[in-house]
């Protein structure tokens, strides 16, 4: 009986702050026409999710970070695999590593555009960079976190090095990796509007972008409120597919518990 | 009407001159930098006319908000051509990058209204450059034309430049920083002068006309491409710049047609009323070097001197018309 | 004949301030086809690390093990080491009939591997669990199942590393049951370490008994009881309470010496 009236009173907090919003800008509190009422944002929203407009700049800024998170996200599980399995890789690559993580993203995104254009490719490379290493963090945590017994297990029914990667190191590490996957998701979205409003004409951060420089609030303000329910349900989509993939760690949780 | 028979009358001629080499033949892709304002509004126009089409061309256009990724963007090869302010075309030349102008843009106009405007806030008692000693004004980049027709109208309304505090503010968020009280006076262009003056227009008022009221008909912005690139392919770029000229016809036969403003609506998303109220630059075909030497003679003034080359050889043959 | 040869097995670890830290010292003892052989020795004297060597999961430092008379430096086909803590060696996202099947799938091709675990789990009294997962089972059950991946890989030797030390006494009393009668019948070769006295009486041949750290062979003590024997029953015999007095007088007198 807990879980409905916290999630109603949730629904209630988002419903008062969107009344305040619309009230507020109403009756003009702030004092700017870059502050307007929700119902023209809507308005917009509606208007430009019927013309096509943004369900196809919206799907090109999706597949674009799709397309990152499924480069960086591999990269980071098989370059983690490498460093867990191999430690003189590790020792020789991590310090590289190290010194990249630290680059602010948008820091990176003018020298990328010499070497990748202002295209596809520059702004996949970017997202790929940004899930890169959340995703390489948490491998590494959960290959180590994977108990000698289990690698051992696999070793005495005489199960090779490769197999034993895939079959025990992998599946057990999986919820550390999910779990980088989330972050690196969240990151993602973020990083790809980024990218394109810095450059190019495309997705909906071209488009945040011309609003703005067209000075059309509404418009602006419905391309946040369509990046905000975009990654809400990008992350209820991801949490969803996690319980499938690893039941057994909520499971296992739960036991914990109690 | 005047402007339909001239269109008729420039398509007619242009039509033996393109269309019988060109037929069936694949488009030469071209990557131009611009930015979404009034200025680019003949590069748009001949896109839409078709008038790159019958060249040959293909306009790939890649709206750049910030003009930061514009020329370095050209330096790497990114685009063929980019539209962008003088000063910081002549910055980059400063600088030893090879860049040639290989169309003129946007000049102001001899008399206001400017495209660029000096707004303050309604009942403040800054009237002048002088008035705006120790005070902050915004402008949207340091050392670019915006700032530069700025503090020349600063010195010529009496005001020390070395005096004011320039602040970086994004042209988006001039009206609401100048409303708060976060900057005392702004250099706007156009098109949020008419923006600022639409949604604030009880809160702000505008003071100077920079560009009309120091130098009238001052240059403003251009495109310009490599030189390694002009050298190779010249005949690319005479293409380029007879559709390009085109469009400036185009546009120069409409300055009081809505055919203009809706053009401009459909690049730049700016609504049509709002245009209405938006003070257009006049758009030249050309550069002459006596512009650039007036535009550097201008920057030498407030401190953007240095060795640059003869401004005659910086004009590629497709702008010195 | 000799199944299990351990001759003059050291093991010492590096120490970063010092000399290396002996654990094992020249170590010997063998273990005949078939026999039962219980490892017996105070808590922390290394009977984990015997048994790891002797799985070939642990490099010795000296000495030579063999198996079937040859030299181990892997895990060998032939032996199956079945460990402690079965929370750690059962995959937790594999089913339990996946879970026996995985330890010959890399052989047999998954399809045969769980007909395979099937059979298996009847063998250990788990008919019916093949679809729930190794966390949705008790403790004893938990460990039946990695008996039963243990027994689907065919081993001629078992290496059991206290494996019913972490259930409850009644559980453990049923799971030495099923190990007395799984030893009968697939007539194994079993070591097995443990701390428990009773257990290693109950179960064994033999008893190696172990010193303290660094472990030595202090002892090979004959059990001698007859078979079949009763998990419960063989208890209670005089024999059986002769010899527990006498380990635990043994290994209880360590502490002092």
């Amino acid at each position: 009986m807990r879980r409905p009236v916290r999630f109603s009173s949730g629904v209630v907090l988002v419903a008062g702050l969107l009344a305040l919003w619309e009230v507020s800008a109403r009756l003009d509190w702030m004092q700017t026409p870059n502050w307007p009422p929700l119902s023209q944002v809507l308005a917009a929203l509606a208007r430009d999710i019927l013309s096509g407009e943004l369900p196809e700049l919206a799907g090109g800024t999706l597949l674009r970070m799709a397309a990152g998170l499924a480069a960086g996200g591999t990269a980071g599980v098989m370059v983690g695999l490498l460093f867990a399995t191999l430690p003189l890789t590790a020792r020789l690559f991590g310090p590289t590593v190290e010194l990249i993580r630290p680059i602010p993203i948008p820091a990176v995104v003018p020298p990328l555009v010499l070497f990748l254009g202002l295209d596809d490719a520059m702004k996949v490379t970017v997202v790929a960079l940004t899930a890169f290493f959340p995703v390489l963090t948490n491998t590494m945590q959960g290959i180590a976190a994977v108990e000698a017994e289990t690698l051992a297990m696999g070793r005495t029914f005489g199960i090779g090095p490769l197999r034993r990667a895939l079959r025990i190191t992998l599946p057990a590490a999986l919820p550390y990796i999910l779990a980088g996957l989330r972050v690196s998701l969240a990151l993602a979205l973020v990083v790809a509007v980024v990218a394109e409003m810095i450059a190019g004409e495309q997705g909906l951060g071209h488009y945040l972008v011309m609003m703005q420089f067209a000075g059309r609030a509404p418009e602006i303000y419905a391309a946040v409120v369509a990046l905000a329910l975009l990654g809400y349900a990008l992350n209820r989509g991801f949490l969803a597919l996690e319980r499938r993939a690893i039941h057994w760690w909520f499971a296992l949780g739960r036991q914990a518990e109690g | 009407m005047a402007p339909v028979s001239r269109r008729l009358a420039l398509s007619l001629a242009a039509l033996p001159l393109a269309a019988p080499p060109l037929l069936g033949q694949t488009l030469t892709r071209m990557r131009v930098s611009v930015i979404p304002v009034l200025d680019v509004a003949p590069l748009h126009a001949a896109i839409r006319e078709g008038y790159f089409a019958a060249e040959g061309l293909e306009i790939d256009t890649s709206t750049t908000t910030g003009g930061a990724t514009g020329l370095p963007g050209l330096v790497a090869r990114q685009f063929r051509v980019t539209f962008s302010n003088a000063v910081s075309i002549m910055l980059g030349i400063r600088e030893g990058l090879d860049f040639r102008f290989v169309s003129g843009a946007t000049r102001g106009t001899e008399t206001p209204p400017d495209i660029f405007a000096v707004l303050v806030k309604k009942g403040s008692d800054i009237r002048s450059g002088k008035d705006l000693e120790g005070k902050r004004i915004a402008s949207n980049t340091r050392n670019n034309i915006v700032w530069l027709r700025g503090m020349a109208w600063v010195e010529k309304t009496g005001g020390d430049w070395r005096r004011v505090t320039t602040v970086e503010v994004p042209f988006p968020q001039m009206a609401d920083a100048l409303a708060g009280g976060q900057i005392d006076a702004a250099i706007f262009s156009e098109p949020f002068v008419a923006g600022a003056l639409a949604t604030h227009g009880d809160r702000l008022e505008r003071i100077g006309w920079p560009i009309s009221e120091t130098t009238p008909g001052g240059t403003n912005a251009q495109y310009v491409a490599m030189k390694e690139d002009l050298d190779a392919n010249a005949e690319l770029f005479d293409r380029f710049a007879r559709a390009l000229h085109r469009g400036v016809d185009w546009v120069n036969a409409r300055l009081t047609d809505p055919a203009l403003l809706e053009l401009i609506a459909g690049f730049s998303r700016v609504p049509v009323e709002r245009l209405r109220q938006v003070a257009l630059p006049a758009y030249p075909k050309g550069v002459t070097p006596a512009e650039l030497d007036a535009l550097l003679t201008t920057m030498t003034h407030f401190g953007l001197g240095g060795r640059y080359p003869a401004t005659a050889s910086l004009i590629h043959r497709t702008a010195a018309v | 004949m000799d199944f299990l040869e351990l001759d003059a097995v050291t093991k010492e670890y590096p120490n970063r301030s010092g000399p290396p830290a002996r654990v094992m010292d020249q170590v010997s003892l063998s273990v005949r086809q078939g026999e039962f052989m219980a490892v017996l020795g105070p808590s922390g004297c290394g009977k984990s690390t015997l048994l790891q060597m002797a799985a070939g999961l642990l490099p010795v430092s000296d000495g030579t093990v063999r198996i079937a008379g040859r030299r181990i430096i892997a895990p060998p086909p032939e032996a199956v080491y079945v460990f402690q803590q079965y929370t750690r060696s059962l995959l937790p996202w594999r089913n339990v009939r996946d879970n026996v099947g995985f330890a010959i799938e890399h052989r047999l091709g998954r399809r045969r591997a769980r007909e395979v675990a099937e059979a298996q789990l009847d063998q250990v009294g788990l008919e019916g669990f093949g679809d729930h997962f190794p966390w949705q089972l008790s403790g004893g059950m938990q460990q039946r199942v990695a008996i039963a991946r243990a027994l689907a890989a065919e081993p001629a030797m078992l290496l059991m590393d206290e494996p019913f030390s972490a259930v409850d006494a009644l559980t453990r009393l049923d799971l030495q049951a099923l190990i007395l009668e799984i030893w009968a019948r697939r007539r194994l070769t079993v070591l097995l370490v443990t701390h428990d006295v009773d257990e290693a009486i109950t179960l064994a041949d033999r008893i190696a008994v172990l010193t303290r750290r660094p472990a030595r062979m202090a002892e090979m003590v004959e059990v001698g009881l007859p078979r079949p024997r009763d998990a419960v029953a063989t208890r209670e015999a005089p024999q059986f309470l002769a010899l527990r007095r006498r380990l635990l007088d043994r290994l209880l007198l360590r502490h002092d010496g």
